[in-house]
């Protein structure tokens, strides 16, 4: 060993020379390994590194992560596929739904659901005497065959027609484009801020422009919802017929025709 | 293979496999590893100076380099176990019964003053005047034959500051042994009646 002066070697000899430099002995462990060492690992095929931390990283996560990983990647697989129209049709169409409403347009009603009712709607709730839904004073004879011809594809957005303006355009129309004038009908505005009545004209509290009520009275065969004076709380002359209705109407689940004609006998006998 | 095959022929046989490589290895570089553990102080040098072999032998595949660079490699896991063996005596003081033979509070007799050089007391002189740094440096030196550059990298300081501590180590270590070499001659001196 070289770098030490003369002068020193006698020192370092001694510290050499001294047990401090003693041969150990090896343990077990070591023995069996000079006995029959283990095989060299086999060489691996060399992996990208970022593909090896990614994958690391990725099974280094939790079961919830790996959960809302995974559910992120198939949102966004659907955003891109939707964006690209390469969704099977009724698929896009309901993301073209979802879209038209969280792109900051006016909100549109359901129009697929309220179809069914646009023929059996002569005496509906809706029609003739209902306040205006869309607050415009548009005439509203012109707004039943909309929705009905329009159909579904007229809350789809882009898949729909030309259909008709409202008379006054609504206050976004300026973030809609074409695709959102199918959803600018004229029940298809918003109708919660444009409702004069409100629910408080409503006698039972509801929207009468609510589709269920129409439509679930109509699936009962027994019912005829335009004959039925206790449906309609509108029509002013009901017939002595209707008080079997009214009666059998009273079990109807729904309870709100029955609320004006049992309203009237009541009034007389309060103060 | 022997005690003279080159380095790089050595490290390739112990790639493949030979276990004489891994012997041969072990009988050329475990002296000095020995000797760094047991200048520290470690409570068991050599199944310690195992281990450090065992992890060095596991990770030759990964290495790349002459054999300064083995050394350095070999010294720098010694380290690095000596630090974890120094923190868990720490955590866990030892305790251990008294033994009248293990207990080293006592004058040496005629036959250890005689013997005294080649014994463990010896060396424990030897290092008892040097702080640990200078210790280190003079173990890292001698034992593991390692050069300055090294030395200062093993132990985390400049090259200068490894080259003064070394300086003044060997001035102490020089000190003590003609210091004893003077006790012991005078010691036969007084033997032979001279005065």
């Amino acid at each position: 060993m070289t770098g030490f002066d003369d002068d020193d070697l006698a020192a370092v000899e001694a510290l050499r020379s001294s047990a401090l430099g003693a041969m150990p002995n090896p343990s077990a462990e070591l023995v069996a390994w000079f006995a029959a060492p283990p095989l060299p690992a086999p060489a691996t095929a060399p992996a990208s590194s970022r593909a090896r931390r990614l994958a690391t990283w990725f099974g280094g996560l939790g079961l919830a992560a790996h959960v809302a990983l995974g559910a992120g990647v198939a949102v966004a697989s659907v955003g891109i596929a939707g964006t690209a129209e390469l969704l099977p049709r009724p698929v896009q169409e309901a993301f073209d739904h979802v879209v038209g409403r969280g792109s900051g347009s006016t909100p549109t009603p359901d129009l697929p659901d309220r179809t069914p009712m646009a023929p059996a709607t002569s005496g509906s709730p809706t029609d003739p005497d209902a306040p205006d839904p869309t607050g415009t004073g548009a005439p509203s004879p012109s707004a039943p065959p909309v929705p009905a011809g329009s159909g579904g594809t007229a809350g789809s957005g882009g898949t729909g027609g030309p259909a008709p303006q409202p008379t006054t355009a609504p206050t976004s129309s300026d973030h809609s484009d074409d695709n959102d004038s199918g959803s600018e009908s004229p029940d298809g505005g918003d109708q919660e801020s444009s409702d004069p009545g409100g629910e408080g004209s409503d006698p039972s509290g509801d929207d009468p422009t609510d589709p269920p009520e129409p439509s679930d009275d109509s699936s009962d065969g027994s019912d005829d919802p335009t004959d039925d004076p206790t449906d309609d709380p509108i029509d002013p002359e009901p017939t002595s017929d209707d008080s079997s209705d009214s009666d059998s109407s009273q079990v109807d689940p729904d309870g709100d025709a029955t609320d004006l004609p049992e309203a009237e006998p009541l009034l007389p006998v309060g103060p | 293979m022997n005690d003279l095959t080159p380095f790089g022929d050595l490290l390739e046989a112990a790639r493949d496999g030979h276990g004489q490589a891994f012997t041969l290895l072990w009988q050329r570089y475990a002296r000095g590893v020995a000797a760094f553990a047991r200048s520290r102080g470690a409570e068991e040098p050599d199944e310690l100076t195992s281990d450090v072999f065992v992890a060095v032998f596991r990770s030759l595949g990964e290495f790349v380099g002459d054999e300064t660079a083995f050394r350095g490699f070999l010294f720098t896991v010694a380290r690095r176990r000596l630090v974890d063996d120094v923190r868990r005596r720490r955590r866990r003081p030892l305790t251990a019964t008294w033994d009248s033979r293990a207990d080293q509070r006592r004058a040496a007799s005629a036959e250890e003053v005689v013997m005294g050089l080649g014994s463990e007391s010896r060396a424990r002189d030897l290092l008892a005047g040097l702080t640990p740094d200078q210790r280190d440096v003079l173990v890292l030196r001698i034992f593991g034959e390692l050069p300055l550059e090294q030395v200062a990298a093993i132990l985390g300081k400049r090259q200068g500051a490894v080259k003064a501590l070394q300086h003044r180590a060997l001035a102490t270590l020089r000190r003590t042994v003609f210091d004893s070499t003077d006790d012991h001659t005078d010691d036969h001196d007084q033997e032979r009646g001279r005065p």
